[in-house]
This record gives structure tokens, sequence and C-alpha cells, in this order.
């Protein structure tokens, strides 16, 4: 049992006794307050920064992405929506996994498949995945992919799948981006934001306050707050960890 | 609701940085590093290397003097670092501008930058501004983690002087507080109690499940009559 | 009820046992066939993976969530008629009961297949087990569905013990089914201490399969009620799917009353008396339904919030309108008003109302499951069309379920012959009855002139 899993938090946390005691000896957990307690990791805190006025919607955050992860082309982890002000003018929004902190897709797994790691990225557990779709319909962003067939073979050179590097996709569960943490583990950028020749894309890190987008590296905090950052469905509490920055006369909120 | 409370969370942390480092009888001691000057070409240019006082007393270290001679043809910035006029500010980045004629150099664009790590070595921005009347410009800067800093300083925008730059280092001692906070939600806390309440419910039925099935099991063969079929004998 | 009666009813109650004729072996064949593609289809969908159904990245759950969400709620209508039934000790409950019980079985297990086809790693499933996280809904799903299967299926073992006591003794004395019988019987005699536990522990079931029957439609509810997107999350959406299930069951139990008095040739017993209460239990549960979703609808579009008011707009003058409006009017008021009516035809006008309930509630669900297609304003309306493997699964479930009750009316009777013993007072009637016998209850003259 690795550090990410139990240090998964739930909503209704602490069943001790009533399904544990039905479930088998695996139950996982799920420590609540003790958790609470426990400070965040002291080396990284990823988040991402998205400058949507450099964005042209080119998607090549997606095909890297895709590149990266050995994906079908259908299978968009980072999805550039093209969509439109109100008073009809055209910009584009490139969408990763917003890595929620209150992630609802973490809550309503039935088998603790889908975790937040010590960096608080979400990942998810494909081999233990059911395949019920229930973290699909939980998140608000429609950021989960299902892998409804196969995925295009892959010989994954460091053998099974990890969650870390979830490379080929595993028939019947659900993948979704993953700020590429088998990258930024071996201090490389993340795929889409390498692949970004807008440099609209920043990865960030809280603990050092720090976002890059390869090319210009800023102070994050100051960053976001310079130039009004807002957070997809803020209003929804679930702490996304994707920032956005709107400059073409974008209502804040959508 | 949650930017109210994220926003105390913050003023908190702040005010527990503060007392840390900031506050206090030992506010000083330590808070300021060594000032130290480097010329363009990255010769180490210490000056008056100021020790942190141990007294105790909000004694700042003298403050150094600004805008040191070039020490060499091309150097034609200098960069000083020296503590911030409000504390909560930090570190006061100054440098200044001179030409080859060793006059200064007024409202060219000067930035600054800390040279990171975040997925390899980065210059992190930290701020800009324009070169005043002595050809000096200066910036405050806390910086988000402690230990050494180096910070470099280059004309943004002129060309002639775009490989010329200033480097320092800070022992950074006091740092801003933590831009990251959990966000919890209201209820969690409650709801541990939730499950455990379901779980007794849960248990009260499979209790009666089971008292309802080993009953009839137990308690329906037991009644049968010692007579031969006596319910049978009963026809309408 | 006179002797005379009493034998025609022993006879017809009795009268599919064992019995299998040539139209019994052709219907049966029919449904098997069809079940038999189902179970091809989703043979071919293991294969080949979710790809082959019409669910997408927008709307990952299509068909089989309707139909789990559907089947479980027809369970749900006839487990709590009968325990209502017999809470309240009406007397004309007992030619019924059992029917009703059955399709609450079936239909159960009908459902639980359902979810377990829409998963995609089905040889998983351990895992829920394994690794149960309490705070997933789905969790709180498998262990609702479980505790309620099991008290679904104590409730209908529970009756039937007196009834096969009855026939064990008349069956061969080597064959399997005598040695089955025996072995759930008990040793079932009908003696008085036999009977005060048998009305007890019935009694204990009637109580908690309300609940539990509540309890998990709810869970389904919350299933999409506990997201975070709207047109799903909504505080209503408990009692709502209750009552669409109480509804639907309901209308269930009718339409396989009518069949099988149709075809076991129960006229007499199951009389139009019992359409019209069941029309008028039909009716109050209509009338609850439509006003619930008049709050619902009225309280969401009074202010239009968020995506709601998208989402009304799809339903209610958008490109769902037709489906919509064709629920509401086709599938609710129009049998309501049916089944409101007075006058002829009573048990066709029942039967049909309760089939175009049964359609409606079930096209209601289907819109559910396509809610989020509607609400996710970031991606263009993603279509949904169901294929052939989620069609021809779906034609299973549906034959599967006259199928699983034709087989189980083979080997029980069709009707509770003790039961009608216990409220006619021919079995000797223990205290806790005699107590309720005095109870007002329903009175129904059976073979009477109503029909």
């Amino acid at each position: 049992m690795d550090v990410g899993r139990i240090s998964r938090r739930q909503f209704l946390g602490g069943l001790g006794g009533g399904a544990g005691a039905l479930a088998a000896a695996n139950f996982a957990p799920i420590r609540f307050e003790a958790e609470a307690a426990t400070p965040p990791s002291k080396q990284h805190q990823w988040a991402m920064v998205v400058d949507m006025r450099r964005c042209d919607g080119c998607e090549k955050c997606t095909e890297a992405c895709q590149v990266a992860h050995h994906l079908p082309k259908s299978f968009q982890w980072i999805k550039v929506h093209k969509r439109t002000t109100k008073s009809g003018q055209e910009f584009f929004m490139p969408q990763p996994c917003m890595q929620c902190e209150n992630a609802p897709c973490i809550r309503v797994c039935p088998v603790g498949a889908t975790f937040k790691d010590p960096e608080g990225v979400n990942l998810v557990d494909q081999d233990r995945c059911i395949g019920c779709r229930m973290c699909m319909a939980a998140c608000p962003y429609g950021v989960r992919y299902f892998n409804d067939t196969d995925p295009p073979a892959f010989d994954n050179p460091f053998g099974r799948p990890t969650p870390q590097y979830p490379v080929p996709q595993q028939k019947g569960t659900v993948g979704k981006c993953m700020f590429c943490v088998h990258f930024t583990a071996m201090g490389k950028l993340p795929a889409c934001v390498e692949g970004c020749n807008m440099y609209a894309l920043y990865i960030g890190d809280f603990i050092s306050d720090i976002a890059t987008n390869g090319r210009e590296t800023v102070r994050l905090s100051e960053f976001l707050k310079d130039n009004d950052a807002f957070r997809y469905k803020e209003e929804l509490h679930t702490g996304p960890r994707v920032y956005y920055i709107a400059g073409h006369g974008q209502d804040l909120g959508f | 609701m949650s930017r109210t409370r994220g926003l105390a969370l913050i003023v908190v942390a702040f005010l527990a940085a503060f007392m840390l480092f900031g506050g206090g009888a030992r506010a000083v001691s330590g808070l300021f590093g060594p000032r130290v000057m480097l010329d363009a070409s990255g010769q180490l240019a210490q000056q008056g290397q100021s020790a942190p006082s141990s007294s105790g007393a909000r004694a700042a270290p003298a403050l150094p003097v600004s805008g040191v001679a070039p020490t060499a043809a091309r150097a034609l910035t200098s960069l000083s670092i020296q503590p911030a006029t409000k504390e909560a500010r930090g570190y006061a980045l100054e440098a200044r501008l001179v030409g080859k004629d060793g006059k200064a150099l007024v409202g060219t664009e000067i930035a600054f930058y800390d040279v990171v790590e975040l997925l390899g070595p980065r210059e992190m921005w930290i701020g800009a501004a324009k070169t005043d009347g002595f050809g000096t410009v200066a910036i405050d800067y806390l910086p988000a983690e402690g230990g050494a800093h180096t910070i470099v300083a280059r004309p943004t925008q002129w060309d002639r002087l775009a490989a010329t730059q200033a480097t320092a280092t800070i022992q950074a001692v006091r740092v801003a507080p933590t831009t990251y906070a959990r966000e919890d939600l209201p209820l969690d806390p409650f709801s541990v109690r939730v499950p455990s309440v379901g779980a007794f419910v849960l248990l009260s039925i499979w209790a009666l499940f089971a008292f309802v099935v080993f009953g009839t099991a137990y308690r329906i063969p037991r009644g049968v009559h010692r007579s031969p079929y006596p319910g049978r004998a009963r026809e309408i | 009820m006179d002797e005379r009666t009493h034998r025609l009813y022993l006879e017809r109650a009795s009268a599919n046992i064992g019995r299998t004729g040539p139209l019994w072996w052709i219907i049966a064949t029919l449904l098997a066939l069809v079940v038999a593609a189902g179970i091809y289809a989703y043979a071919y969908q293991v294969r080949n993976g979710h790809g082959v159904t019409g669910v997408n990245h927008t709307i990952f759950w299509g068909l089989y969530i309707a139909n789990f969400v559907f089947f479980i709620g027809i369970s749900y209508g006839g487990a709590i008629t009968s325990a209502i039934l017999r809470l309240t000790g009406a007397k004309w409950r007992a030619p019924i009961t059992r029917i009703a019980e059955a399709t609450a079985v079936v239909t159960l297990a009908v459902g639980a297949i359902s979810v377990l086809i829409d998963v995609g790693r089905p040889d998983r499933m351990l895992n829920l087990f394994r690794y149960a996280q309490v705070g997933s809904p789905i969790t709180w799903d498998w262990i609702a569905i479980t505790t309620y299967l099991v008290g679904t299926l104590i409730f209908f073992a529970l009756p039937l013990i007196p009834d096969l006591g009855r026939f064990r003794d008349t069956l061969p004395a080597r064959g399997l089914r005598r040695k089955l019988y025996a072995a759930l019987a008990l040793r079932w005699e009908g003696t008085p201490e036999q009977e005060r536990w048998l009305l007890r522990a019935t009694l204990i079931m009637a109580v908690l399969i309300i609940p539990l029957a509540i309890s998990v439609h709810s869970v389904l509810a919350w299933l999409f009620a506990m997201t975070v997107r709207e047109g799903w999350h909504s505080t209503i959406f408990g009692p709502l799917f209750v009552m669409a299930a109480m509804l639907s069951g309901v209308a269930m139990v009718i339409l396989v009353l009518a069949a099988a008095r149709k075809a076991y040739h129960l006229e007499p017993f199951i009389t139009r008396t019992h359409f019209r209460y069941l029309s008028y239990l039909l009716l109050a549960l209509g009338a609850g339904y439509l006003y619930f979703m008049v709050a619902e609808y009225l309280t969401e579009g009074y202010t239009q919030t968020g995506e709601t008011g998208a989402i009304l707009r799809a339903l209610f003058i958008g490109s769902y309108a037709p489906l919509f409006w064709a629920i509401v009017l086709g599938g609710l008021v129009l049998p309501l008003v049916l089944v409101a009516l007075p006058g002829r035809y009573l048990v066709a006008r029942a039967s049909f109302a309760s089939a175009l309930l049964i359609a409606a509630m079930w096209l209601k669900r289907y819109l559910i499951i396509l809610i989020p297609g509607i609400t996710e304003p970031v991606s263009p309306l993603a279509l949904y069309r169901p294929t052939w493997v989620e069609l021809t699964i779906t034609a299973a479930a549906v034959a599967a379920i006259p199928l699983g009750l034709m087989v189980l009316f083979a080997l029980v009777p069709v009707m509770s012959i003790h039961e009608v013993e216990e409220v006619e007072g021919v079995v000797a009637a223990p205290a806790v009855t005699s107590a309720r016998a005095r109870a007002p209850g329903v009175a129904v003259a059976y073979g009477g002139g109503d029909e």
C-alpha cells in the first residue's frame, strides 16, 4: 500500500466498522483527521496555468500528449475547446485534468482506483479500476476517458503499466491526464507544456511558487494575481489546480 | 466562504511565519545575508560584508553604498542586495546602470531574475523597473523558499547591453508565506460519523435477516406435532 | 369461500406446477432464444470492449444503466405491494401476493445483472469487496442491492414453505423435485407453533422490506444525485426515483397479473376488484409522481441558475422535447386518465395504462442518462445512439422476465394457497392472526359476480 493510497481522503471518511467488517482484509481505512494534520509534501505541489491569451488552438499540446501516452486520436487528455465570448469572439481553452483538491472522482471511486499522489496529482490505478465510470459521472470537467477499445499496442519499456506511467492503457478502465508525472519525476516538462508552440501552458509548483512554460519562468502566485487568473467552475468547490488567464474579454466565470 | 477561509489561513500562516522568522526578539538575527556584489564578468566583489547582528536588536547592518563604480569597462551594471525598507517585503534588490563613461544611464528598464530549479534550471522573473536619475533601480523581493538564491539583473530591451548582467546571491531567511493551502469542505470533519450510523443500521438489518432465516430453519422443523399429520387432517 | 370455490382455487393455483405443455415450451424457447442472443451480444462486447456500444466520452452511461435503474425500480413495486397489503391485513391480497413477490425477485435479478453488464472489467468485480471505499455511492449501491436481494428472496421464500409442504406429499416419492420441496418445506405440517413463527417471520420481513426498498432506490438515485452535474445533483432525486419505482412497479404487477390471469385461468380469483384497487394505487402514485416532477421543474425553471436553464430548455422546447412530452402526456397523463375513468373494460384499461406507464418510466430513465450530453457546455452536444449490442441485451433483459416467471411458476403455485386459507380462517388461527383479523381490512368476495 503506497503513500498515495493511504493518504486518500474521502467524504464519509472513516467507516471502521460496518463496511470494513463486510469488506475483506484489504479494506483501506480512510484516515480522515490524521491526514488533515499531515502537511503536504515539501517536494512539489503541481499546478498548471493556461494563458488563453496565447493559445491559438493548434492542438499541438493534444498531439504531444497522445504521443507521450500512446493514445488513440479520440482520447484528448488535454482537450482544446473552441469557445466564443458573448460578443462573438472566438477563443481557445485547453483543458487538462484539473487535479482537484476535493476531487469528486476520488470520492466516488468504489475501489479506490483513483487517488491523489503526494504531489497533488490524481492518478488512476488501472490494475484496480473496474470500469464502472462513476468517476466520469462525478467529474464536472469531463476530462476522464473510458478505454472502450484496445489501446494502440505499445511495449512498455518498464514492464507493466503503473499509475505513474499508464502506458499502454488497459481496455475497460478509465484513464486521464496525470500531469505527466513520469516526466516531472525525471525533471522534464509535461508533454503538453513542452509541445506548446505558443508557450501558453505553464507547469507550476505551489511549494517553490514557480511556474514555467519552458521559456519564461514566473512567480506562480504573483503571476496568477497580476493576471486575474481564475479557475474553471470554481463555484463547485472542487479546488482545481489548473488556473486560466483570460485576456480577450471572456467572462471570468464563463 | 472558502475564499474567506483560505484568506484567513494565509493570514494565519503568514503570522506564523512572521512569528518564526520576522517578529519578536530574534527578528533580525540572521535575517540579512551578506551584501554581495558581482561584476559583469562574474567576479565576486564582496563589499563590507556585515556579519549578522547577534545582539537581537533591530540593528540593520550599515546599508551598503549602491552604485559602485563599475570595475571593468563593460561592467555596466552593479547589483546589491539589502533589507527592504519594510520587513514584510523581504530584500531590496538594487542595481545601478552606468555607461562606459561612468555616467548613469537614465530610463532603462532593468529586470531581475531569481535562478531557480523547476524541471531544470530556470531564471524566474522577479520584476523590472526603469532606472532613475542616478541610474539606479530598486525592487523588493521576498523569496518563497529559504536558502541561497542567485539573483540576476539585466537590462530588458537595450540590445547593446543585453549581454550585460550582474548577479548576486542572498541567503534568504525570511520567506513569503506559503501560497498552498488545503481546500477542505466544511462538512468533512463531521461526515466521519455518518458511515458509522449507516453501518449500525445495516448490521441491524442483517441481524434481523439472520434472525428470520435461522429462526425459520430452527423453529419450523421443531414445530411438528408428534401425532401424525394433524394439519393435514383439516379438510375444507 | 365455500368448499367448491376453495377446491377450484387449489386446482387453479397448482395447475401450473410441473405441467409444461407444448405452448409453454414454445414460448419458453422463443424467450430463451432472445436471452441467448443477448448472451451472444454480451460476449461480443466483452471481446471487443464497450466501443461496440453507443457510449462515448460525454455520455458514458447508456442503456444498461437505464435498464438497471428501471428493472430494480420495477422490483420495488412488487415487493412493496405485497408488503403493504400484508401489513394492512388486506384480505384481497391472497391471490396476488405470490405473483407480486415473484415479479420482484425476477426483475431484481435482471436489474442486478444489467449493471454487471455495464461494468468495463467484470473480471474485477471482487475488487468491490477487496477495496471497498465507504465514500462511494457504488459501494452503497452494492451493499443496498445485496441486502435488498437477500431480503426479497427471504420474503418470497417464507410464504412458500406451507405451499411446498403441501405439494411435497403429492409428488412421487423418489423424484428430484420431491427432495427439493421437502428440503425447502422444512418439515412443514401446519401446526400452531409453525403457523405462529411463520406469521411472525413474514411480518418482520414485510416491515423490513419497505425501508429496504426505499433505501435501495434512493441509493440508485444518489448514483446520479451525488455528482456535481446539474440535472442530476438534485435533492428531490431520491424521492423522485422511489416514486417512479413504485409507479412502474405497481404497473408491472398489474401487467403480470393480467397476463397470469389469462395464462393460468385465474379469472375467478384475480378479479376486476383487484385491478380496481391496484388502479387506485396507480392513480395515487402517478399523481404523486407528477407532483414531484412539477416540484422539481418549477423550482429549477423559476430561477434557471447555472446550466439548469439549458437542461430545461432542451427538455421542454429543445431537442429532447418530443420525447419529454411523450413521456408526460402519453406516458403519465393519459394512463392516469385511463385508470381514473369509471366504466367498462377495466382490466384492459388498467393493463394498457400500465404498459404506457412502464414505457414512460423507462424513457424517463433514458432521458436521465442523456443529461450529461446537454449539460457539458464545453463540448458540442454529444449524441448517444444505442447500438445493436445494447438493444439486443436490453431485449434479452426484457425477455428474461417472462421467462423467469414462467420457470418459477412451473415450480411453485401461482397463487398462495396457505395465504388464502389464512385470510379465510381455514387454518388454525394462532393468537396473532386472530388479533389481526379483527383489524379493518378490505373484504373481497371470491368468485363474486364482479367479473
